[in-house]
Formats: structure tokens, sequence, C-alpha cells
């Protein structure tokens, strides 16, 4: 070895990040002369002989549902691995190339330094620094003077799922916008059969299950690039038989790797589950024993008002069916008959005049109802060719053990989201999909099964004074910008003013007429320059002491320890929700730290999987523990129970009836659908997808992931040369509402009419606008009788693309 | 005799690039540097594919030192840096490396990346296993199967990162091993075979 | 004869170049190689083909002086202190080409204390310090007093020849041997360096001789230039032929190297190639073949000048084309290494297929080489030659031998 040439055990000769005028710079501060360099926050390595070297272990961010938890080697106090933790069972030993981007991602010059305050107009990310104390004392007296001027309920808060923020919500009593997420449309639909406690949607068992099928309808969903945990599985399955076959409008990743591919037209997915339902219907494929003894196909309804036939009458659709039982027509008896009697033998395909009233079973009704959706029709309405639909459903209906899988972000993303669900979840059940011994059969969004429905353990809630707690959003709001929110006071965290809604303007635009914004985020996101005031939270690898937060999922119980004192003057946000506590009069309701809240957490759990597990388990584990009791694949409705109104799985959506979807009827989307007139105008279908680089925002300013990506609207090379574009072209796309640009590139991959574009992209990272200015938020009448309440229909857009 | 190696199904490949990263964390590889590049075959770009739509297709090839029993680069080294060493692997002895580039132009499958300059590194410092030497300007690198890892028994970090467990590491001369029964038991091949440098990197389906 | 002042202008122009390529080789050596359009793509650029371009330069000279003495063409006899003057100058520069090229010197003497045999590079090292040696000693006993010096010319021309043929195959093996790239891996490669020498090197050869009497330095006669024009005719035939043949075996099967090819023929390095072709071989070929335009001195110089370049040109298609296309091809290609790819943002560090152009660090150096080697010619010409009559024998031009010992 010559002497230029050393291991890194000797010297580094580099100093750490020199640009600390251009992170500077990067976070448009004005006038900043105090701000902290990074000279200051990491000593010098020269003096060091030989380099201290330990490991730490965290959780990483978990958007994209997969719960990795990590093994990092910190060296002079700078991160420089990051790779799987040991977990005990070693399929779970997982890290994608995110989390491995971490290693530059955690050090970004795009990271917030310093609590900064508002100068310019609102929304030109014009700052000075501010000290922590200015911040916070600041945000708590306009925190109280919007409750004490406006109620509480004008406070809303827009908390991220990979936000680690505990007690905020409670603490500011304010509305939590929008509740519970945005990825509702399907499970809108399909949720409310099944009384999928998550209502998202989530499958009904795991992915794990998919060895044990045969075949496998994965509808719109691109799994191997969102939730790339799952793809071992999904090659698992593969390699053991069972047919995959992917459909999509484009041939995403998972299309690629699947059996087979089948596109279709982007919003139809309605249409194809109601085709497939027909089929089932009409040559017989359903499993009628099934549906006769588990599901509400049985169950009377009486014609003239839509309403299901009760022993009593009915005050609320809502009442248990133990309480008062829905009817069924006895075969044996020849009779009405409560559903739940001993012995009752219902009868599927029935109708019967009673009293002068009209009643028919829902089965019939459905048979009815599904003479408007012949397969030739769906054909048509999907762009699927008749015989492939009658191929996949027949394969799908008597080749099981089969799974129907689909996802978030594509067809869930359309107006008619709900009615594809509901329809989901009709055919599922037609073919005896739920609750079934027989392992391989199910249904749902397989991508969110480690996110909070298996796996997971209920960790003991530390209590706060009872008049802390969230306040319940005004009725008539769907949309956190509807004049009827009340909403004055913004806490944005994560990024969420470009992720959460369409139609950017319109957000803009309402941003500018809020009487406070507080941004609470990690990285430079967008939303930043929306702030008043902005706070610097430390990354999911620091910690300002040894122990983090507890996270309950994917089968273990997951710690979060230091690995890193918190960089620049960021701040965890358990010390904030601290900080904010004692300004707004509960500094005592807190707990004092961190590795206290984790012991109450686990020593307090009464969730059995749980009880038993102390915090010393976790830090002699490295920071999992599995959770007691979890079953090798995790299955929902064992037995054959729902925790529905009937107890059964309820098809019949009697909420809906004056909506006309008690039973699924297609609904073309808002406005991608066929013979729109816009499209004389805006003629393309506009897709943001999701990718294996990014998770929504986070991550777009990591630059090992950067050398990969950069922004470009990928179309059809034919649509490209109808408006005379190259690849590389710079572009832009645009609609009444508005427009972005960046460059375009050709791809077969991409279905003729339509463009596609990965989601969360920065403005600074385009070459003109943010990917929302153009999307949809037409906000669909039904949504406020759904149980999640309305879609954002993000990809049910139109647009024109033209030379930049 | 050892001959460490990889076999890659390529069925199972995503082409998510994971490998790609886990190989430049794990070795300190500068910024404009790849060891390990996971290509989008015959396309441009990566959401490129083969064909017309709906007729398309689209595959993935992870490429990096194939540590090849016949080794070109090792041939033509002037000075010996380039050595195939005791378990099999193609490494360089950065000492030794002139800088002159035969390798890499004697290397079929580009599978060398060349200090241009003084590494640049985002973060500006060095990352990665703590015996992983660092190399200064005037040499060339490549992928060393994780020299430093596989010597203290683990396997190469792309292996250990892979998400679709396509990768799998072994001893060829071991009839028990792994990879010894994948090679066996699948369709497996090396690329360019009619360079005849008997890769030891073995791809399947 | 005193120094003129154009010599003094014109070495003072070549000096100060000279310096300015010092300049920017120890830029280069501050920076890395980054600081040359070179990348992870095109690994070897602007130094590699002047390298290939000066030993080939280099044969000529040696290859007219030692048939002099080997095959007793008298004539030549007259001109052989210049060539071998020409031939010293031009190794010296194509060595100074590949030390240039390398990214760690520092570590050179490696190659000494442990050279791997299998190594082109390393025979080639051998080769051209072996070459080095004899030019230098056939200089000396060219102009040595001592008697017999003549019969050792004689001695030394007998190796000199076939060494320099090997210099020239040595020098293609180290293209010709790599399997590796399409347009390199070929049996034809040593013979087409080995006539690509002569050409370009007679070519050189005649225009420094006709330098050389214009400056009046040192006088040749019109028909012993229409003589080596006519040899040099001969020499583009076969160089023509070679090219002919090699093309012909590429593009015959439709196969890989076919696409090469059609790099060549109408890819990035087209111009290069058809430039090579038409004023590289055809042009001068038209003019040299009649012998009453082998007459005309001009004629003769522009068509020198026309395969000179020429030659130049197809070392540069024949060295970059191999290049263009990755053999394992695929988005997003190669991660390109080059400075400024180091610093990008983004994706712009990937190159489908590579590409390659000088940067002025390079272009600087390269020029500041050629002055020094066109300044060593003008004053080892100066010190061997000016006293020389045009009638007398080199080896008779009895001064100067400590002079050529500095060399």
């Amino acid at each position: 070895m010559s002497e230029a040439i050393g291991s890194q055990s000797g010297l580094t000769r580099r100093s750490f990040i020199k640009a600390a005028g251009v992170a500077a710079g990067a976070l448009g501060l004005v006038g900043a002369a105090g701000m902290t360099t990074a000279d200051g926050w990491l000593a010098p390595t020269e003096a060091h002989a030989a380099p201290e070297e330990h490991c730490g272990y965290t959780f990483h961010y978990r958007h994209c549902q997969c719960n990795c938890h990590l093994k990092c080697t910190v060296r002079d106090g700078r991160m420089v691995l990051v790779e799987p933790n040991d977990w005990p069972d070693k399929r779970n030993e997982t890290i994608c190339l995110k989390g491995i981007s971490e290693i530059q991602h955690t050090y970004s010059e795009e990271r917030l330094q310093v609590p900064l305050k508002r100068v310019g107009e609102r929304g030109t990310g014009e700052f000075v620094e501010i000290t922590w104390d200015e911040a916070l004392d600041t945000i708590a007296d306009k925190v109280k003077e919007t409750q004490e001027k406006y109620g509480v309920g004008a406070i809303a808060i827009q908390t991220a799922v990979d936000s680690l923020t505990t007690f905020l919500p409670q603490l500011l009593k304010g509305q939590e916008k929008p509740h519970r997420g945005i990825d509702i449309g399907m499970g809108n639909g399909f949720s409310p059969a099944l009384a999928e406690s998550g209502q998202q949607g989530a499958s009904s068992n795991e992915v794990t299950d998919w060895k044990n099928a045969k075949t496998i309808l994965n509808v719109g969903c691109n799994m191997l690039e969102t939730c790339m945990v799952t793809a071992q599985y999904f090659f698992e399955a593969k390699e053991a038989g069972a047919e995959i076959i992917t459909l999509d409008p484009n041939f995403c990743t998972t299309a690629e790797k699947s059996s087979r591919w089948i596109p279709m037209v982007a919003g139809t997915d309605p249409a194809l589950y109601l085709g497939m339902i027909s089929l089932i219907l009409d040559n017989e494929w359903y499993n009628a024993p099934y549906l006769k003894a588990n599901t509400s196909m049985p169950f009377l309804v009486k014609r003239s008002d839509g309403s299901l036939l009760r022993k009593g009458p009915v005050d609320d659709v809502k009442q248990a069916g133990s309480d008062n039982p829905f009817m069924v027509w006895d075969e044996s008896a020849g009779a009405l008959a409560a559903y739940n009697e001993a012995d009752v033998d219902p009868v599927l395909d029935f109708e019967t005049c009673i009293d002068g009233e009209e009643y028919a079973t829902v089965f019939k009704l459905l048979r009815e109802n599904q003479s408007q959706y012949p397969s030739s029709w769906a054909a048509e309405i999907t762009g699927i060719d008749e015989s492939v639909l009658i191929e996949i459903t027949d394969k799908y209906a008597n080749n099981g053990p089969s799974i129907l899988s689909f996802g978030f972000g594509g067809g869930e993303k359309f107006y008619n989201a709900d009615v594809a669900g509901h329809a989901a979840v009709l055919l599922a059940t037609l073919v005896g999909s739920f609750g079934t011994d027989i392992p391989g059969w199910g249904a749902g969004a397989y991508v969110n099964a480690y996110q909070k429905i298996f796996g997971a353990g209920k960790l003991a809630s530390w209590p706060l004074p009872s008049e802390c707690k969230t306040a319940p959003a005004p009725k008539a709001s769907v949309d956190y910008r509807d004049e009827e929110s009340g909403i004055r006071f913004m806490w944005v965290q994560n990024g969420a003013f470009q992720q959460i809604a369409g139609n950017q303007n319109r957000t803009n635009e309402w941003a500018k007429s809020l009487d406070f914004v507080v941004v609470q985020d990690i990285w430079h996101t967008p939303s930043v320059d929306w702030a008043d005031i902005v706070l610097p939270v430390c990354s999911h690898f620091e910690v300002d002491e040894e122990i983090g937060f507890l996270r309950a999922l994917r089968g273990h119980v997951l710690l979060q320890q230091k690995v890193l004192d918190p960089l620049f003057e960021s701040k965890t946000d358990f010390w904030i929700d601290r900080e904010m506590a004692k300004r707004l009069g509960y500094g005592d309701a807190l707990p004092k730290s961190q590795e206290e809240l984790a012991r109450f957490q686990l020593d307090k759990a009464t969730d059995k999987a749980i009880v038993g597990i102390t915090l010393d388990d976790l830090l002699a584990n490295n920071g999992v523990v599995a959770l007691k009791n979890q079953p090798d694949i995790a299955r929902s409705y064992s037995g054959q129970t729902y925790k529905t109104t009937s107890g059964k799985i309820d098809l019949y959506y009697e909420n809906l009836v004056s909506y006309g979807q008690a039973l699924p009827q297609y609904e073309a989307p808002n406005e991608a659908y066929e013979d729109n007139s816009l499209r004389d105008e805006y003629p393309l279908v506009m897709t943001q997808r999701r990718s294996k680089y990014f998770i929504h925002q986070n991550f777009m300013d990591a630059t090992w992931l950067r050398q990969h990506y950069e922004p470009t609207l990928e179309m059809n090379p034919s649509d490209m040369a109808a408006r005379g574009l190259e690849s590389g072209d710079v572009v832009e796309a645009f609609n009444d509402r508005g427009s972005f640009q960046c460059a375009c590139v050709a791809t077969e991959a991409v279905r003729p009419g339509t463009a596609a574009i990965v989601e969360g992209i920065w403005d600074k990272y385009m070459d003109a606008g943010n990917v929302q200015n153009v999307t949809n938020d037409a906000v669909n009448p039904r949504g406020k009788a759904l149980a999640k309440g309305r879609v954002t229909p993000f990809n049910d857009t139109l647009i024109e693309v033209k030379k930049a | 005799m050892t001959r460490l190696a990889i076999a890659i199904n390529l069925d199972r490949c995503t082409g998510c690039n994971t490998c790609a990263m886990a190989c430049k964390m794990q070795n300190n590889v500068p910024m404009g540097m790849a060891w390990n590049r996971v290509l989008n075959e015959d396309c441009e770009f990566e959401v490129g594919v083969r064909g017309v739509y709906p007729n398309i297709s689209r595959s993935h090839l992870p490429v990096a030192c194939q540590h090849c029993e016949n080794p070109a680069c090792m041939r033509v080294c002037p000075t010996g840096a380039t050595y195939k060493d005791e378990k099999g692997r193609v490494e360089i002895d950065y000492g030794k490396c002139i800088g002159c580039r035969m390798c890499m132009a004697a290397c079929p499958y580009n599978a060398r990346v060349f200090n241009w300059n003084e590494p640049v590194r985002d973060p500006d410092f060095n990352y990665g296993d703590k015996d992983v030497p660092v190399r200064p300007k005037g040499v060339a690198e490549k992928c060393t199967l994780c020299k430093e890892r596989t010597d203290r028994g683990d396997e190469p970090m792309c292996v250990r990162c892979c998400l679709s467990k396509a990768r799998v590491f072994g001893d060829l001369d071991d009839p028990e091993s792994e990879i010894s029964t994948v090679l066996r038991e699948r369709n497996a091949g090396v690329l360019l075979e009619e360079q005849g440098t008997r890769p030891q990197v073995h791809y399947f389906n | 004869m005193g120094t003129s002042t154009k010599f003094k202008v014109v070495a003072g122009v070549l000096g100060a170049l000279t310096v300015a390529g010092i300049a920017a080789w120890i830029y280069q050596l501050m920076n890395g190689l980054g600081v040359t359009g070179m990348n992870n793509g095109t690994s070897w650029g602007l130094y590699i083909t002047c390298f290939m371009f000066f030993v080939g330069l280099s044969a000529g000279g040696l290859i007219v002086a030692s048939s002099a003495s080997v095959f007793h063409v008298a004539e030549y006899k007259k001109v052989a202190l210049p060539a071998v003057i020409l031939s010293t100058v031009c190794i010296c520069c194509a060595g100074m080409f590949v030390l240039i090229d390398l990214g760690g010197i520092g570590r050179v003497w490696r190659i000494v204390t442990g050279p791997n045999p299998a190594s082109p590079l390393f025979w080639d090292i051998c080769v051209i310090t072996l070459y080095l040696v004899i030019n230098v000693v056939y200089l000396y006993f060219m102009k040595s007093k001592k008697p017999g010096a003549q019969d050792k010319v004689a001695i030394v021309s007998r190796f000199a020849l076939p060494v320099a043929i090997l210099v020239h195959s040595v020098t293609a093996w180290i293209f010709g041997l790599e399997m590796a790239k399409e347009g390199w891996y070929s049996a034809i490669m040593a013979p087409l360096f080995v006539v690509s020498a002569m050409d370009s090197g007679l070519a050189l050869l005649l225009l420094s001789l006709m330098g050389l009497n214009k400056s009046g330095t040192f006088k040749v006669e019109k028909k012993l230039i229409s003589n080596l024009a006519g040899l040099l005719a001969a020499c583009i035939a076969v160089d023509g032929f070679f090219v002919g043949c090699e093309a012909l075996t590429m593009a015959y099967p439709g196969a890989a190297g076919a696409e090469t090819l059609a790099i060549m023929a109408t890819g990035v390095t087209a111009p290069f190639f058809w430039f090579e072709i038409i004023v590289g071989v055809l042009i001068p070929f038209c003019i040299l073949v009649f012998a009453r335009n082998r007459a005309r001195m001009g004629l003769v110089a522009a068509a020198s000048v026309c395969v000179v370049m020429g030659v130049f040109f197809k070392r540069v298609w024949l060295l970059l084309t191999s290049f263009v296309v990755p053999n394992v091809a695929g988005a997003p290609g190669i991660m390109s290494g080059s400075s400024s790819a180091a610093h990008a943002g983004g994706v712009d560090v990937w190159a489908i297929t590579s590409s390659y152009a000088p940067t002025w660090v390079e272009i600087t150096v390269a020029v500041g080489v050629v002055s020094l080697g066109v300044l060593a010619f003008m004053l080892l010409s100066k010190k061997l030659l000016s006293k020389a009559p045009q009638s007398v024998s080199a080896g008779e031009a009895a001064e100067g031998g400590i002079a050529a010992k500095a060399v």
C-alpha cells in the first residue's frame, strides 16, 4: 500500500459538509447572520487516531408501510452504515434503497437547521432565524388567541404517518385534518361490508398467504415499488405456481414481474369488478352455501324504499342484527324467518309479496342490478377483451384459492373509487374469500397489511387531562379548504400541504387566507414555504436521550434508539410536544422523558401480544422483540366472525340507498371518462404514480436517489409524436386548474392517451409549478355518507401537454 | 479451493437499485461512480420497455464485476495490481495501481470505474465499512465481492439487502452450497460467454 | 551558421507552448485525470491517440535509415541522420504521452519492481525503451569519428529494423489483443499499425527534410524526395488495403462487427473515418501515384500533410469507436465518473453510449508535448546536421555525438 491509501480506520482528511453557506442559501434565509454552520455541530476529525465506532438501532419512516428496523453504524459521530437489523424472523430483515440513502439524506442540504420566522409574503419562503423560545412562545400565544377568538375547532393539525408527534393534536384540541389519511377511496366501499377496522380496505389475510393461492388478481397495485418488502412473498407465490395477473393501465414494475399483465382503461375499475360479478352470477360460479351462511345475500329488501326487512321496526340502520334480526325466507319452512334462527335455511334467489309490499333478497336485487353490466359492457368500458375477462373470471372463481388485490393511488384515487371498493368486496364474497379456513383465499389492499392490521399490538396510551382531546370536524366540511371547515390556524407536518389535496392553486389561495401556519418538518419540503413559523425536527435517527419512540407493528415491538445526537438545532417531536405542553398549561401532564413514556406504554399495556415485554427486553435485543401469540400467517374474520351490523358480510349498503349505491351502480370517473367533452381541450388522463425512490415527498432531496430519477412526464411515443415532442423536451402540462413544467420521456409502458408522473416532487426540482396544480379536487357529494368521507380524485384528471 | 460467487435470479430482479445503493454505501463509493449498476436492457430510459403497447416487456440486469476465472483485466494489468485471490475473487491492490486503465479497456462488462478526481462524497466523509480502503485519485476500482465482509464470513452487502431475495452468494467449489445447487438445477448462464472470461457471477431464472 | 531571428522566434514560441503544456500537466497532476474529457465509458482519449500516432511517426525515420544499411539503399543513407533524429524525438513524445496518461505516475516504479509479463503494456514499455536505446546508439555511431563506427551502424541497423517493426506491433497489441473491444480485436492490427507507421513516418520525414532544406540546415536532393514519395505511395496503398480488409471482415457477417463499423461509417466517429479514407489515403495516393507529381515538391508536401493528418484521424477512430457502445448496454448506462459527473446533481452522471471530447487541459498538454518535440528536433538538427554538406553521408557528418546523448 502506498502512503496515499489508508483504510477508513485511519485519518479522514476531508472536512464535513463544507457547504454550510449553500445550505443556508437553500433554506432561503434572509439576514441569517447567526446561522449555525456545519463546523460547529461536528467536531473536526483530524485529532482522532483510531475512530470510535458503535451501532445504534432505530425504525425507519413507515409511510411505505414497510416498518423496516435498521442497524446503523456510527463512526466518529457520523452515520456510516445502515443495514437491516437482526429480527427473530429473518424474513423481516429488510431495507430498501431509501433506507440506505439515509447515509446522505440525513445530512441533506435540505435539512431544516434552525427555527425560522417568516419575513416576506406567505408562500415566498423568506425567513429569518429565531430562537426556539421565540418560536414556541409565538406559537403558544397564537394558539391561545385563536382558541379564544374562534374556538378550539379553528385549529387544525395535519400529522402525517411519518411524524412522531404523540400529544400535540390533543394539546391543541383542534381538528385532525384529514382524519386518518387520504387512502380511503377503495376502503369506503370495501370495508363496511366486513367492518374492516382500518376502513382503508385492508386485506383479509397477509401477503405471506399468497404462496397458498393459485390465482391472484392484482388490480392497480404496484406493490413491488410501493411496498417493497412484499417482493419476497410475491415471488414466493409466483414460484409456488400461483398465476399472478396484474391489471393496470400502465406497464408498472409489478405488471412486468407478474405472470401476466392485462392493460385496462384508467378509472374503470368498477366496471371490471361489475363485469366479473355478472359472469360469476350468469355462470353460477358463486359459492351458494357460503353466501347463504355468511352474508347478507339472503336478506329481504323492501323494493319500494330499499330498506332491509327486520323483525321489528328500525330507527337506526346500524342497529345490531342480534337486537333486531334481519329477515330471510326459510326454504324448508316456506316462511319468513329471522336470519339468526337455528337451522334456518335461507333462500338466496327469492322474491315475494307481503302485505302488498314487494320484497326481494339482496341476491335477487344483485342479479337484477347486474343485468345492466354484462361482460360485453365491461369489456367495452375497461378496454379488456371480453374473452380475456371471461378467462380471468373463470380462473378467479374456479381455480382457487384466489386473491383479489388492489392498491392505493391508482383506481383508488378516482371519484368513483368507493363503487369499485363495494364491487370488489362483492366479487370476493361471491367466491367465498373471507373467513375461510382454506389458506390462500383473501381480498383487499395487501400493501397496508404491516401498517395497522396484521402484527400490530396496542401499546398503552399515556393519559392526558380529560379536556385534551381533538375537536370533531364540522359535518359539512369534507375538505379542509371548505369555508365550513372553520380553520384559521394550520399546523402542518411532513409536507402535507402538497400531499393531501388536489388543485394546488386552491390550496395556496386558502393558505394565504389563514391567520397562522406552523410547519414542523425535518426537511425543507414545499409546504415549509407557507409557514409563519418553521420548527426543525430531528430525523428518526436522532434522539436527545438514549430511548426514543416505540411501535408495535409488523409482528414486533420496535424501539427507536439514539443513533445520532440531534443535528443542527433540530429537536425531537417529543421535545416539541413537551415544550408546547408547558406553554399551554399542561407542563406536568406529559411524561418527562421518552424512556418514561416507553416504559409506561409497555408496562401498562393490556394487549396480550405485548404484556410481559419490557424495555429491557427491547434493549437486550437491539430494539426488536416479537409480539406474543402471533400466527404464522394472519387471517381476519376467522370462524366467519364479522363486527358488522348483522354479524355477517353486509353487502347491501342500506345507508347509501338514497345515493342509489346500496348495491354498486357503475359511475364513470368525474373527469377522465371516455366521452367527456372536456377531452377536446384536455385529451390526456394524468396519473400520479408512486415510485421506489420516494415516499411521497420524502427523499426527493436525497442525492443518491436523485442520481437515478429526475422529474419526467412519462408519455406514450404516439402521443408525443402527435405533439411534436421528443424525450428530454421540457413540456407544460396544463388544464383549467393550472400547469406545471418538466421534461417528458417516451415510453410504451404508458397507455396511449395517458401521461404519468411520480407524485410528491418538490417544486424546486420541477422546471415550473407543482404536479398538484393540475389535479382534480372535485368533491363527490356521496362522500359525506361514506365511512371515511370523500376521496381526493387526484388521478381523475385530464390535461393537455405542449412544448414549454 | 474456494471460488466465491453470486448467482442472480433475473426473474426476481425488479430493478429497484437497492443492491446498487447498498454497494455504494458499504464500499464508500463516491458520487458519479458505481460498482454495481442495474440496467434496463435494450432501453434508453429506466421507464423504457421493449415492444409496442400493449405487447411489451422489460428486463433488468444487475451488472458488477463478474469475478471471472479468466479475468481479462488481470491479464493486461502491467503491475499485477489486479489479482485473483485465494477465495477466487478478483481484487485490486490499489497501492500497485498506476492508473493506466488497461483493465478498463479489457473488461468486457464495463465493471470498472476510475478515480478521475479526488473522490467527491456526499455526505462529505468516508462512509461504509471501516475496513474498506479509501481509494486515492488515479486508481481503478470495482466490486470486490465485499472482500471485507466476505473475509469476515458475511455475505456481500448487495446480497444482504436484496428485497426480492434474488441473489445467492456462496462457494462454487462447494457442491453442497446453495449457489452450486441453484446453478445445477436452474437455467443458469453467464454474461458475454463468448468473451471466454468464464465469469463466476451467474444469472438464472 | 548563426542562429537566425526566425529560428529564435519559432523556438521561443515553441518553448512558450512547452511551458504551457508543462503547467497544464502539473494542473492535471494536482487535480487528477478528471480535468481531461475521459470518463468511465471512454477511458482513453487524446493522450493515447497521440501515443499511437507518435509511435507510428517515429517508425518511418528508423525504417528508412535502417533500410539504408540493411538493404544497402544508398540514397537513403543520405537522410539517415535526420531520419533517426526524427525517430528519436517522436518516440520520446510517444513515451511522454503514456506517462502523462497515467493516473498514478507516482507508483510507476511498480512496473519495474513487480511487472506482469502477460501485459501488452509492459511489453510496450520494454520495447519502447529498447527502441529509444537503439535510436540513441544509432545516432551515436552515426556521429562517431572513431574507426569502425560505420560497421557498428550497419550492425545496429540490423537490430533497429525488427525492433521498429516490433514497437508498432506491440503498440497495436495493446489494442488488438483486447477481445472486449469489437473494433480492436483483430490480427490485422499489428500489420496495420506497421504500415500506418511507415506512411505517416515517411510523410513526416519528407516534410522534415523539406523543412530542413528550406531552412538551409540540411540539403536534400529533389530526386531523393521523389524517390521517398514513391515509397510513401506504396505504403498508402497497403494501408488502404488493410483498412479495406478489416472493414470487409467487420461488415460481412452482419453481426457485432457491422454495428461497430456503422459507428465508424455513419456514427459519431464517421468524420474521422471518412477524413482518413479520403484525405489520408485516396487523395495522397492519387497525387503520388504519378511520377510527375512526385517531382513537384509542393504536391509531395501537400500529400505528406494529408497522410500525417489522415493517420492521426485514423488513430482517433480506431481508438474511440470501440468505446462508444458498451457490450452490456441498457439504461441508465455507465456512470461516467468524470469530474463534472462527480459534481453533477441528478441523472446527468449516466451515459447510455459513451462520448468524449478533449478538454483544454488535454489539448494544452498535447500541444506542449508536440512543441517540445519540434523544438528538440530543431535543436538537434541544428546541432547535428547544420555543418553536414549535402553530399556527405550522414555517418560522416562527424559532430555532435555528445548532443545526441543528451536527448
